[in-house]
């Protein structure tokens, strides 16, 4: 299973869909496990998105069908990064150091 | 504690730091912990951001302290967003804006009937299960007060309401009635029976104040006093959180000096620890309520003096518990 970090914005059509129907977020996370996925964690933010989703699915492919399928519905805007938690990603880094005769490496 | 979710872009010069030593990415982490924060989660990211991390400070202060120390250490542009956790948040939105009371019929005689049947439902079962053991001291200093009187407390826990009314005499308690924010005891449109406006009206005594309300909340607590009522009140305005008691507000000044009407000062010990701040569970654990000398004022009396005076006499108790322990 992979990471993915979810950040969603609602539209004015969602935002009136949530006001009306508060349990349509409990219904969403069903929905995105029925798809393969699994929602890890899961916040409402103030700032520039309105949730932060943390989502575990197996593939990118997964992923891009949730976000389509929800997408779709004209409720929200999705911004879907990848990601890998950050010592999983150390590990990489270290095992896969830099090559030395890398020219970008110099000083100049 | 809050959830605050940061996402960062590094500069290119905290690329180059990541690039000659990948430890520095965890070295993000050790900064924010250094701020009283701590890190729940972190994520490096593919995308318009270079890592998302989830953390838990003290307030959006202390979160923008440990935002800052990241920027300067890792030279990364962070974007820090104020998280709820999505069941709360649920929650929030399904309730109503709409407050209900207050409700004057609460005052007549079938309904103080109807609270003094439900006395043990609503306090007494639960001040013998966590009150223990439970003890009151001051008892004969208002055994005689039989008029209208306002009772203050200090407020530290949700519980403070039933300490202090098992420490009246019940020619006090009988007839008492208690100031609660509107926003969290008085709203419209929830399910539960004991979250309804009139439940709290008519078995907890309650009366709504709207935060913020000025000079106009006081109408109904006016009202009250007129009819003979008692009122009790905490002049913190709300929970405590810190080790002092936090200033006192005017109202219960106000309305003692406008009412002439006695102030019966009680402080309580131990409630904290029964349900400590953040946590649902309760223990039970001993409570004290220690009754002070009823504050009568001269009618000269202005309001920020009266308020002082009211603060001095609970803050000596205060003063004593912190210093020596309860002694009671």
């Amino acid at each position: 299973m992979a990471t993915y970090i979810m950040l969603s914005t609602l539209t004015d059509e969602g935002r009136k869909t949530l006001k009306e129907r508060p349990d349509r977020l409990k219904s969403v996370n069903k929905e995105v496990e029925e798809m393969g996925a699994r929602v890890r964690a899961q916040y409402a933010v103030l700032g520039g998105y309105d949730f932060v989703n943390v989502i575990d699915a197996p593939s990118n492919e997964v992923m891009a069908r949730i976000s389509m399928e929800l997408g779709s519905r004209g409720t929200i805007k999705i911004t879907t990064l990848p990601g890998m938690p950050i010592e999983e990603f150390l590990n990489n880094m270290l095992a896969n150091p830099p090559r030395k005769d890398n020219s970008d490496d110099s000083d100049d | 504690m809050g959830t605050y979710v940061l996402l960062l872009k590094y500069h290119s010069s905290g690329l180059v730091e990541a690039k000659k030593d990948p430890k520095f990415l965890l070295g993000v982490n050790e900064s924010i912990e250094r701020w009283e924060a701590k890190v729940l989660d972190s994520f490096h990211l593919l995308g318009e951001y270079d890592q998302c991390t989830i953390i838990e400070a003290p307030d959006n202060f202390k979160a923008y302290r440990a935002t800052l120390a990241q920027e300067l250490s890792t030279t990364a542009q962070t974007e820090i967003l104020p998280a709820i956790d999505l069941p709360l948040f649920e929650r929030l939105i399904s309730q109503s804006l709409k407050t209900g009371g207050p409700h004057t019929w609460q005052i007549q005689g079938w309904a103080r009937w109807a609270r003094r049947m439900m006395r043990w439902y609503a306090f007494t079962r639960w001040e013998k299960e966590y009150f223990q053991p439970f003890n009151v001291t001051g008892q004969e200093k208002i055994q005689n007060i039989d008029g209208p009187c306002i009772v203050v407390g200090n407020h530290a826990s949700h519980l403070d309401q039933y300490a202090l009314l098992a420490a009246l005499p019940e020619h006090i308690r009988s007839n008492i009635y208690f100031g609660a924010a509107a926003d969290r005891w008085f709203l419209k449109g929830r399910k539960e029976i004991t979250l309804q406006p009139w439940y709290q009206s008519l078995v907890m005594g309650l009366y709504p104040i709207q935060r913020g309300g000025g000079s106009k909340t006081l109408d109904y607590p006016k009202w009250l006093l007129d009819q003979g009522c008692n009122l009790m009140l905490f002049p913190e305005g709300t929970r405590s959180r810190g080790k002092q008691l936090a200033k006192f507000k005017h109202g219960v000044s106000i309305l003692a000096l406008e009412k002439k009407v006695p102030v019966i000062p009680i402080y309580m010990t131990g409630l904290k620890a029964i349900r400590p701040p953040g946590t649902k569970e309760m223990v039970p654990g001993p409570v004290t309520s220690h009754i002070l000398d009823p504050i009568f004022f001269d009618y000269y009396t202005e309001v920020p003096e009266a308020t002082n005076t009211i603060f001095q006499a609970m803050n000596a108790k205060h003063q004593r518990v912190l210093e020596h322990g309860d002694d009671s």
